[in-house]
């Protein structure tokens, strides 16, 4: 038959442009600062693109504190977006890393002599879309706005293209995430194909029905289908789908069995973009994995084998991520190592959200649900923040990555080692460091996997934190002693003499180097805080 | 067209889909590894018009569209980091790209 006869008058309904009003402010940063730049000199569009690049983000970052999105039971955009509580404290949590990118930059563009424009509007691209791909509902616009992040990531981990390593950084992160989105795109076309649509939300129906409604009469393949029958879902089709997808996924979230290039993108990368890396590009990958699961677990079949599926590859990363991570000397891949870590704790709060709509249901299922997700974006903020934090502190020392360039820290940059002292304990996030968020989070997440009776899951992800325990404090043990002789071979971190002006960008850095070891305890103390500030924002109260 | 030419077209685009995948893991020139994804991700568009007929849905006729452009863009910016490696390194051999390594 000709599907072209199918076709009917299409009339846009609703689309309101307004409603992405906040995120375009990114775009329209990123145009500006080409423009800005093709029409100065390299000094002046040195001087004044980051700072249109930081106002972008801080507009931004300002709106999402106002109720613009419309609620999580809307979708808008004609269904392409839908915003839970990752469309405004998750883009928070996500700009935060691209300001902090954007404070620390100008100074690596003069070093490595980088070219300016490239580097903050290719920094807003990613930024724009990393916040839509944490609100798309449309698997499509989802895999477009993955592209947009992620083909500026693989730009910006190169940018400094005469160093050997960070194009070969830049190659490897290309290669395989090209080859995660071959996966991501043909696990799409399957899911298209058993359930005969791409939206999330269309996608929960026919999964609640159990098979694709017919509305109307149709013909396929030369059989005549009645209205108001379901059309059964082929299984292998969900599943394929499902797998093919996950593994894109994986990749992008430097999951266990596909994060072979995470540790060599981590120490070839320039480190301000291999923080974004870490953390937004995680957290926006993450919600997305997180809204295609809360689509797919209402299908009683599919419930038991991804939750397996997900529990294997949680349970791997989080026990390769910490055992490898043992006996790294370098700091930019022991961080690698622990961010595959950190996937795996996040991916046990995935799991528990998977298996609630066959546990629980009507309010109780929405309540539960929230939970979850609020436990899940509560650790991926605190995550984000410490690495902030971490990665923010290695580069402001500027050193090498080595981790004996690290030893006696303390006598020579006392703020820095305690700033880095504080962020590894946090990292830690059990035991002794209560007060943290790290500590939070990780409570939260695994107290939600321990009510609805992960308990073993929960206790080898403790166990794993008890490991990582060790090579984040052998780092911390480090700066804190004295150094032991000067012939070493590596080149202490933190010897570079500057001058810091009261508001450059230096000291900006310093600022928000400062405001995220002040967050790491605020957030482990009020974390309730944190959740009801999420709640005001995403269900309205002002609305 | 009968039920027959779905799934003929479905094996198809799985199987160039391996054989994408096993370029990747055994083809060692960046170029080759290259065309190995492309053609991956054309598998993928196969799939996608083969279920847009299959149901008559002519959205999967359209996302494949969507789908050309961005590897149009990822090719572009594919090639300008070989043209970077080549410049740096004067070779594509991925084998011999081993700086970086734990």
């Amino acid at each position: 038959m000709n599907p072209i006869e199918n076709i009917q008058a299409y009339v846009p309904t609703s689309i309101h442009f307004s409603d992405l009003l906040q995120f375009a402010i990114l775009l329209l940063g990123g145009i500006a600062c080409l423009v800005f730049d093709a029409v100065s000199t390299k000094e002046v569009s040195r001087k004044y693109l980051p700072m249109i690049a930081a106002g972008a983000l801080v507009m931004t970052m300002a709106s999402c504190f106002f109720n613009i999105l419309p609620p999580p039971t809307e979708t808008f955009i004609e269904g392409a977006f839908r915003s839970d509580e990752f469309g405004q404290l998750g883009a928070l949590v996500i700009l935060f890393a691209f300001l902090m990118m954007t404070t620390i930059m100008p100074s690596l563009v003069k070093k490595r002599n980088l070219p300016a424009a490239e580097v903050y509007s290719l920094t807003l691209f990613a930024a724009f879309g990393a916040v839509l791909l944490a609100i798309a509902n449309e698997l499509l616009t989802a895999f477009i706005v993955l592209e947009i992040m992620s083909l500026s990531l693989y730009v910006l981990i190169g940018i400094d293209r005469k160093n050997a390593k960070s194009t070969e950084a830049c190659f490897k992160y290309f290669i395989l995430g090209a080859f995660a989105s071959a996966f991501l795109v043909l696990g799409i076309a399957f899911l298209f194909g058993a359930t005969h649509t791409t939206f999330l939300t269309e996608m929960a129906e026919v999964f609640k029905a159990g098979g694709v409604v017919v509305t109307e009469a149709v013909v396929e393949n030369g059989v005549t289908i009645e209205p108001a029958v379901v059309q059964a879902l082929n299984p292998m089709y969900v599943f394929l789908g499902f797998g093919l997808l996950f593994v894109g996924m994986c990749f992008k979230l430097t999951a266990a069995p596909f994060h072979m290039y995470a540790p060599d993108v981590y120490e070839g990368g320039n480190t301000p973009t291999v923080m974004v890396v870490a953390t937004s590009s995680k957290v926006a990958a993450f919600a997305f994995l997180l809204h295609v699961l809360e689509a797919m677990s209402h299908w009683p079949v599919f419930t038991q084998p991804v939750i397996f599926v997900v529990g294997f590859v949680a349970i791997v990363s989080m026990v390769w991520g910490n055992v490898a991570a043992l006996v790294q000397v370098n700091f930019k891949r022991m961080m690698a190592y622990s961010s595959i870590a950190h996937t795996g704790y996040m991916l046990v709060g995935a799991m528990v959200y998977i298996a609630l709509p066959n546990m629980l249901e009507g309010e109780k299922l929405e309540m539960a649900m929230i939970a979850v997700r609020q436990a899940i974006l509560l650790y991926l903020a605190g995550y984000t923040v410490t690495s902030v934090l971490s990665f923010g502190t290695a580069s402001y020392i500027d050193g090498e990555d080595h981790m004996d360039a690290y030893r006696g820290l303390i006598f020579r940059k006392p703020a820095a080692a305690i700033g880095m002292a504080i962020a590894m304990f946090s990292l830690v996030g059990i035991g002794f460091t209560p007060p943290t968020i790290g500590f939070m989070g990780k409570f939260y997440l695994f107290k939600e996997a321990i009510q609805y009776g992960f308990v073993a899951l929960a206790v080898i992800a403790v166990l794993a934190s008890a490991v990582s325990a060790w090579y984040y404090l052998s780092l911390v043990v480090k700066m804190f002693m004295r150094e032991v002789d000067d012939t070493q071979a590596v080149r202490l971190a933190g010897t570079r003499k500057e001058s810091v002006k009261l508001f450059s960008f230096d000291s900006m850095t310093r600022i928000i180097l400062f405001a995220s070891s002040i967050l790491i305890f605020i957030l482990g103390v009020f974390p309730t805080m944190f959740i009801s500030l999420g709640e005001s924002l995403v269900y309205g109260f002002t609305r | 067209m009968g039920e027959s030419i779905f799934e003929a077209n479905l094996i198809l685009s799985l199987f160039l889909f391996t054989v994408g995948i096993l370029g990747v893991m055994w083809k060692r020139n960046a170029i080759s590894l290259f065309m190995s994804v492309e053609l991956m991700l054309n598998a993928a568009n196969l799939a996608f018009v083969t279920f847009a007929f299959q149901h008559g849905i002519i959205d999967g006729g359209i996302l494949v569209l969507f789908i050309m452009t961005v590897a149009a863009a990822e090719a572009g910016v594919g090639l300008a980091i070989f043209i970077a490696l080549f410049r740096v390194r004067r070779h594509l051999r991925v084998d011999e790209h081993d700086m970086l390594h734990g």
